[in-house]
């Protein structure tokens, strides 16, 4: 069996994605950080219980990333001839189906927390064995806006990247980190609200983290769906179409030989396959070399382009 | 559809903040259900009591002693006011708790006791040695989500944290 070529990645996006790489696992340091300062700040308040398994579910992202980069790498075997780039939509898939049924979980908890109309009680602030002069709730609120800060600044980080590497599990992970601000201040006004002598603050503000999460799983499955049925080359940030077809068609007309030429294209994980269709003037006698040389010409249009079939046609039916 | 959902997060969270600068406060954290201010004006605490020698001992009906029994004397006299005292069984006095029909319930319980979820408990006061875990740490169970009365008790129980209060009276009762 002729299994496909391995995929290398240009040099400058190489780098790019090792500066991706060092940023999940700093990442996931700072998000450990934050999930433990909740933890031990956390007390019976539904809302500070709530932020914590948003900022546990926070993890899930990059460590998916990272474990499907160690996958990706691997060469195409006999196995499996069209090589491991699509693992990463797998594991994004299974990742944002995990954050979609965490977010329902947490929606049902702090609803029925509501209408249970449970009073969240919050004395002085302990940690372990020792008491502390001071409200809880204020602890708390500290705990808060640490975590508001470590994942913006990361989220505005990795987006650049995410664009410049066509990587959309990366994006989805930035997207979520730069979100993250809001969740933590429904947090917070819950907490002062609790402070406020308002019980319902605490569990409303608690839904409003749950409805975020489920949203986020939502938008993370559709993408990591349609991705994964081969759909067009689309932009990462939208869903817009990249315009590759057209870029390889303008390139390929621009031949003397080439009367007509069509394309069709499909994203697998960080790279794009597909056929292009080309009728060559009457005459053309080398068309097996002319063919080989439009391959690398046209792969050579798009550092994401890989192993494309050029099919030599009589006529192309549209 | 993500522009949607902005709306949606933006509007209720503006709201509550709003009422949140609106309400203004006199105590912070406040009880959503006065308990602080009504014992006040009442002039009476609340207190159910569970027999448990030696922490609450009720030989004289009319003023339950005990080491937490003597506490709360203590702290009702620090806030100026009387002590009712309700005896009934466990579990009716979790539920008179509950429903704001008391604002203290004590009878010896620790930090291992299955209400935690439903009613509020102050810190550790007093950690006994010679008991396992968390059954060793005591703690008094108040009416849930009322902060304000949580803190004026636990800081009330901050100058009773010497285990010399209670150490003595616990070798006493342990005697055969």
């Amino acid at each position: 069996m002729r299994v496909r070529k391995s995929y290398q990645l240009p040099d400058d996006k190489e780098r790019l994605l090792r500066k991706a790489i060092r940023l999940e696992w700093i990442s996931m340091f700072f998000t450990l950080t934050i999930v433990t300062a909740m933890y031990l700040t956390m007390g019976s308040s539904q809302v500070m219980k709530m932020a914590l398994l948003e900022d546990l579910l926070a993890l899930v992202p990059p460590a998916v990333f990272l474990l499907a980069m160690r996958v990706r790498r691997r060469a195409p075997d006999e196995q499996h001839p069209y090589g491991y780039s699509r693992v990463i939509l797998l594991a994004f898939l299974a990742a944002a189906v995990a954050i979609l049924l965490f977010g329902l979980f947490m929606l049902i908890d702090s609803t029925s927390a509501l209408f249970r109309r449970q009073h969240p009680s919050i004395g002085h602030f302990q940690l372990f064995d020792w008491q502390y002069p001071v409200w809880a709730g204020w602890i708390m609120i500290l705990a808060l806006l640490y975590a508001i800060i470590p994942p913006v600044i990361l989220g505005h980080m990795k987006m650049p990247l995410a664009k410049a590497l066509h990587e959309s599990t990366l994006y989805a992970d930035a997207n979520m980190n730069k979100a993250d601000w809001m969740t933590s201040t429904a947090a917070i006004v819950g907490v002062l609200g609790i402070g406020m002598g308002l019980w319902w603050a605490d569990s409303a503000a608690a839904a409003i983290i749950a409805l975020d999460v489920l949203k986020d799983g939502a938008t993370h499955v559709r993408k990591a769906m349609l991705e994964l049925m081969d759909q067009r080359p689309t932009q990462v940030t939208s869903n817009q179409p990249l315009g590759l077809e057209q870029t390889i068609i303008t390139a390929l007309l621009r031949e003397q030989d080439i009367i007509d030429v069509e394309t069709r294209l499909r994203e697998e994980g960080h790279v794009i396959g597909g056929e292009i269709f080309v009728v060559f003037t009457p005459g053309q006698t080398e068309v097996a070399h002319r063919t080989q040389e439009i391959i690398r010409l046209a792969t050579e249009l798009d550092w994401r382009l890989y192993d494309l079939i050029v099919m030599p046609v009589e006529k192309i039916h549209r | 559809m993500a522009c949607l959902f902005r709306v949606f997060t933006a509007v209720p969270l503006t709201g509550l903040l709003l009422i949140l600068l609106l309400s203004g406060c006199e105590q912070w954290p406040a009880d959503p259900r006065d308990s602080l201010a009504s014992i006040h004006e009442r002039g009476t605490l609340r207190v159910g009591v569970v027999e448990h020698v030696p922490w609450v001992i009720l030989t004289d009906p009319a003023a339950p002693g005990g080491l937490e029994g003597q506490l709360v004397t203590e702290f009702a006299e620090q806030l100026g006011v009387d002590v009712d005292w309700y005896r009934d069984g466990v579990e009716q006095q979790i539920e008179a708790l509950k429903n704001f029909e008391l604002d203290l319930l004590i009878g010896g319980f620790t930090a291992a006791n299955p209400w935690q979820a439903e009613v509020a408990q102050t810190f550790v006061y007093f950690s006994e040695p010679s008991q396992p875990g968390a059954l060793a740490d005591h703690v008094m169970l108040s009416a849930p989500g009322e902060n304000a009365l949580l803190m004026e008790l636990e800081r009330f129980l901050f100058t009773r944290q010497d285990p010399q209060r209670y150490l003595p009276h616990l070798h006493e009762s342990r005697q055969p």
